[in-house]
């Protein structure tokens, strides 16, 4: 093994890019990252805990954990759907709607909110038939999981579908010869097979939905213990002047997420890593 | 334990691929389906799996007419070329998995189906690799346990897709004695797809040669080969060497007979010295000397025409023929065919 | 053979691996019908709700002179963000692409995190450093220069907020074309940057041209980190996501709706572009492949 043969290649621009790189990440994303921890490690271990425990700011990270997890959930169940359909069947308009999928990563969040708000309202397009059933979604905590629900719809959808594109068809064709019927094919060939995918996505929508503002400041009408979601909570503090205070929060949020970020880089270093043929 | 084809059609998006082709496979004979590549044999093999079904014609199998069962319903193993493994399950819940997913009525007990995979599992040598997953063993042995879980479920026909396909050369050598053996041991029907005629003509009691859909020839192993039923399966079979004329110098073709000759190039004699009338004259265009066999590339004096020789080691040694040099041919042995526009047509019946 | 066995036409069977077309026809309506309730409806809605008081109402709520400030302030902020981050993109791919050196699964983890931080705390990273309490607050004051609350502090958080974009789209292209062709190139005599210009940049055109696609969609329509740090000066501040708040937040609908339409319209024509990306990626891999192949 000849270890130190032209380590880097002979392409040139290796310090210029580096330099660069490592440059421009410090200052947009590393150092006032890294400013935000250092604000919130001057706070002292009781003053964090007076501000967390407080029953409002529980309150909402009670909703916003509850509702990113069940739009999530939501999101998983449907997107696996959506994926399947869009890849094994075909029906007309199938073009449109795939690419329409994609629609919460272009739409900026704010139109997002506003329509959304419009739409599910009492009285609103499809918040009329809602309000017959007696169910109210804009200004409730479901409102706030039907904004997560739309903004997560692409994840799932995009992480799940090259992957079904990826299956051997003769894989599916040998459970048949053995005896499986169509069920037991997806549930003890396919869905095992699709399983890191969805949990990525799942992961992926989840952590997004945690975080997300724009969406849904608008549907949820932003009742303290109620229907305030934590970002929103970050924002009022900082209206407020109360920069100990947001940071405390946003601290607790961004270890949260970089819990989720590791765990999603994690899944998908596993799911290449295993079960990978040849 | 017969498999029968009558009459079968297929085409894929207007391409025909399978004209009308019946076949007949005995019971307990391991049969190969030969031929190049797009002739339709994989196809005809997915067609009796029950994974495809036909434009027209009937499958029967055991005697019963399966064309309108689904693959579940025709009790077949089959074998893909890349296996085709559950790369999520282990070797053993791979080889358990067509007992599983019975119905619960006619399922195993967790310990008979446990006992029932020990046993393949030796059948198939891969005795104490239960607990590995796919991507941690060899190709010999995925295919292996392709087979062991195709056998699981104890199919009355073997079905395999160029089993040997996605082996190297060594691997692939030792897997068809082995497929040999194992199917004399378990004297279950089998058909195997391939395009290597070596392999067909090792492995198998009986072989179909498949071509454009049609079958061209049925027969052993020595009856194809020394009796082809036209020029292309005499070509598939083996080096040839073509000549338009036909070569009577042997005195074993009626020259009289419109046609070409094909000789094999071990079945060309060579000398120094003219032998008898009708041999040809030839230069040597190159030599490739190594191994026990040497191989002549000559062409024909005052034509355009190259052919090849096969000697022996020792035969070359006496000879001792270099480049350049002018050498005289004479066929051993010929087969003559009708000429080539003839042979179209004479390719379309199903012989059996 | 046997005459018992005619040529007979059968019934054709579905494939060993299809689903009945009941199943197949249900699963299609209950996908179509989630799609309908949160992605379709709304999305006309927003068309339905900014023309709801006619074509008039619609182009006089965005001859507005705020509606005209918002949208240069927008194009002015893309216009940033968008080459900068792009040219930093191209830089990060090319490092992490053709080179091997320790520590580069961190660089890209460190890469993707603005993915994963909340726009509102995007946002309140830059008051903590920029604002009047914060760490350089009183050293900006001292020279009378405002970053937060203005179009600076706008322009910072919509470059973290798009940071990972071009970068990301990039990186797994090039990885996945390899330094052969650059090193070929180096070897008949391109120097670096005609080895760059000539070589890769036409073969990521497309990655590259779908990160930009994305980035500029995000950066026209980022709403809640430019929310914390604009401090909502009409006029001033305002990119058209904020001036839609206002509005709606003044119970003026129509117009809400009208300048929301705009950045409607950008989404989809951003999912257009997109498409029409891979629909060119996809055609040149293919005849790349075909080249290749035989």
């Amino acid at each position: 093994m000849a270890k130190r043969i032209k380590p880097r290649g002979i392409l040139p621009g290796f310090g210029l890019t580096m330099g660069y790189t490592l440059v421009y990440l410090c200052l947009i994303v590393f150092i006032p990252l890294s400013l935000l921890f250092l604000k919130a490690a001057s706070l002292s271990p009781g003053q964090w805990w007076e501000i967390i425990s407080n029953p409002r700011v529980l309150a909402a990270f009670r909703l916003s954990f509850a509702a990113a997890l069940l739009a999530g959930v939501i999101n998983t169940v449907f997107g696996l759907l959506v994926g399947w359909v869009l890849t094994r069947y075909s029906f007309p308009g199938k073009r449109l709607v795939d690419g329409l999928v994609d629609l919460p990563f272009a739409l900026p969040t704010a139109v997002a909110g506003i329509v959304l708000t419009a739409v599910y309202a009492p009285g609103g397009w499809i918040g009329r038939y809602l309000e017959a059933l007696g169910v109210q979604v804009a200004f409730a905590p479901i409102g706030v999981v039907v904004a997560l629900t739309f903004i997560g719809i692409p994840f799932v959808v995009r992480t799940v579908q090259p992957v079904l594109l990826d299956l051997e068809k003769q894989v599916e064709e040998v459970s048949a010869t053995l005896g499986a019927n169509r069920w037991q094919t997806f549930r003890r060939v396919i869905f095992p097979q699709l399983l890191p995918a969805l949990i990525t996505g799942f992961a992926l929508a989840f952590a997004r939905g945690l975080g997300e503002y724009g969406s849904v400041v608008f549907i949820s009408g932003n009742m303290p213990m109620s229907t305030e979601i934590v970002p929103l909570l970050i924002m009022t503090k900082l209206e407020q002047y109360d920069y100990a205070g947001a940071t405390a929060i946003a601290a607790v949020m961004l270890i949260a997420s970089f819990l989720m970020l590791l765990v999603i880089n994690f899944l998908q270093w596993r799911s290449n890593k295993l079960h990978r043929l040849g | 334990m017969s498999i029968q084809v009558f009459n079968i059609s297929k085409s894929f998006a207007k391409n025909a691929i399978l004209h009308d082709l019946t076949l007949e496979i005995p019971t307990g004979e391991l049969v190969a389906l030969l031929g190049p590549s797009g002739s339709g044999k994989t196809t005809l093999l997915r067609l009796i799996a029950g994974l495809e079904a036909a434009d027209a014609g009937r499958i029967v199998l055991d005697g019963q007419d399966v064309t309108g069962l689904g693959v579940r319903e025709r009790q077949i193993g089959f074998v893909f070329q890349h296996y085709a493994l559950f790369r999520h399950m282990n070797v053993y819940n791979n080889i358990a998995f067509g007992l599983q997913v019975r119905p619960r009525r006619q399922r195993l007990g967790k310990r008979e189906i446990g006992q029932r995979v020990e046993e393949l599992l030796s059948l198939v040598q891969l005795e104490g690799l239960a607990e590995r997953y796919p991507a941690q063993l060899s190709g010999g042995q995925r295919q292996r346990v392709a087979l062991a879980r195709a056998l699981a479920i104890q199919p009355k026909f073997l079905l395999l897709d160029e089993p040997f396909g996605a082996l190297d050369a060594k691997v692939r050598q030792e897997l068809r004695r082995w497929l040999r053996q194992l199917h004399h041991n378990l004297e279950i029907t089998s058909l195997f797809v391939t395009h290597d005629q070596e392999e067909a003509l090792e492995v198998a009691d009986r072989i179909v040669i498949v071509n454009e859909g049609r079958i061209e020839q049925i027969g052993t192993p020595r009856e194809v080969y020394h009796s082809p039923a036209n020029s292309f399966v005499y070509r598939f079979l083996g080096r040839a060497n073509r000549f338009d004329e036909p070569l009577g110098g042997a005195g074993l073709i009626d020259p009289a007979e419109p046609g070409v000759s094909y000789i094999r190039p071990h079945e060309l004699e060579v000398s120094r010295q003219r032998i008898g009338v009708n041999c040809l004259q030839a230069t040597v265009q190159h030599v490739y000397a190594v191994g026990p066999i040497v191989r002549l590339d000559l062409k024909k004096t005052g034509t355009d025409l190259f052919f090849e020789v096969e000697l022996t080691d020792e035969r070359y040694r006496e000879l001792q023929v270099q480049t350049n040099e002018t050498v005289y041919v004479r066929p051993r042995e010929a087969k003559g065919f009708p000429a080539e526009k003839a042979l179209v047509s004479a390719g379309s019946h199903i012989s059996g | 053979m046997s005459d018992d066995y005619a040529v007979v036409p059968i019934r054709r069977t579905a494939s060993a691996i299809a689903e009945p077309a009941a199943v197949r026809w249900l699963l299609i309506g209950a996908a179509i019908a989630f799609l309908a309730l949160f992605l379709f409806v709304p999305l006309i809605a927003v068309f339905a709700e900014a023309f709801q008081k006619g074509w008039t109402a619609y182009v006089s709520a965005l001859r507005e002179p705020d509606a005209w400030a918002a949208i240069k302030l927008t194009l002015l902020t893309a216009g940033i963000a968008v080459p900068l981050n792009t040219a930093f993109g191209v830089a990060a791919a090319w490092l992490i692409a053709k080179y091997r050196f320790r520590g580069k699964n961190l660089l890209i983890t460190l890469i993707d995190l603005p993915f994963a931080v909340s726009p509102v705390i995007s946002g309140l990273v830059f008051v903590l450093l920029f604002g009047s309490q914060g760490v350089l607050g009183p050293w900006l004051a001292q020279y009378d220069f405002k970053i937060i609350f203005a179009v600076p502090g706008i322009v910072l958080a919509t470059l973290f907020v798009t940071f990972p974009f071009v970068a990301r789209e990039l990186i797994p292209v090039m990885q996945a074309l390899g330094s052969e062709e650059e090193e070929a190139a180096m070897s008949l005599g391109a120097r670096g940057w005609q080895t760059f210009f000539r070589v890769t940049l036409p073969n990521v055109k497309w990655g590259l041209l779908y990160g930009i696609i994305l980035c500029n969609a995000r950066a026209m329509g980022e709403f809640g980190a430019v929310s914390v740090v604009s401090g909502h000066i009409r006029g001033l501040t305002n990119t058209v996501p904020l001036y839609v708040e206002i509005l709606y937040n003044e119970y003026n609908f129509t117009a809400a709706f009208a300048a929301a339409s705009l950045l409607a319209v950008l989404a989809l024509v951003t999912l257009a572009a997109k498409s029409l990306v891979e629909w060119k990626a996809a055609r040149n891999e293919s005849t790349y492949n075909l080249a290749g192949g035989e």
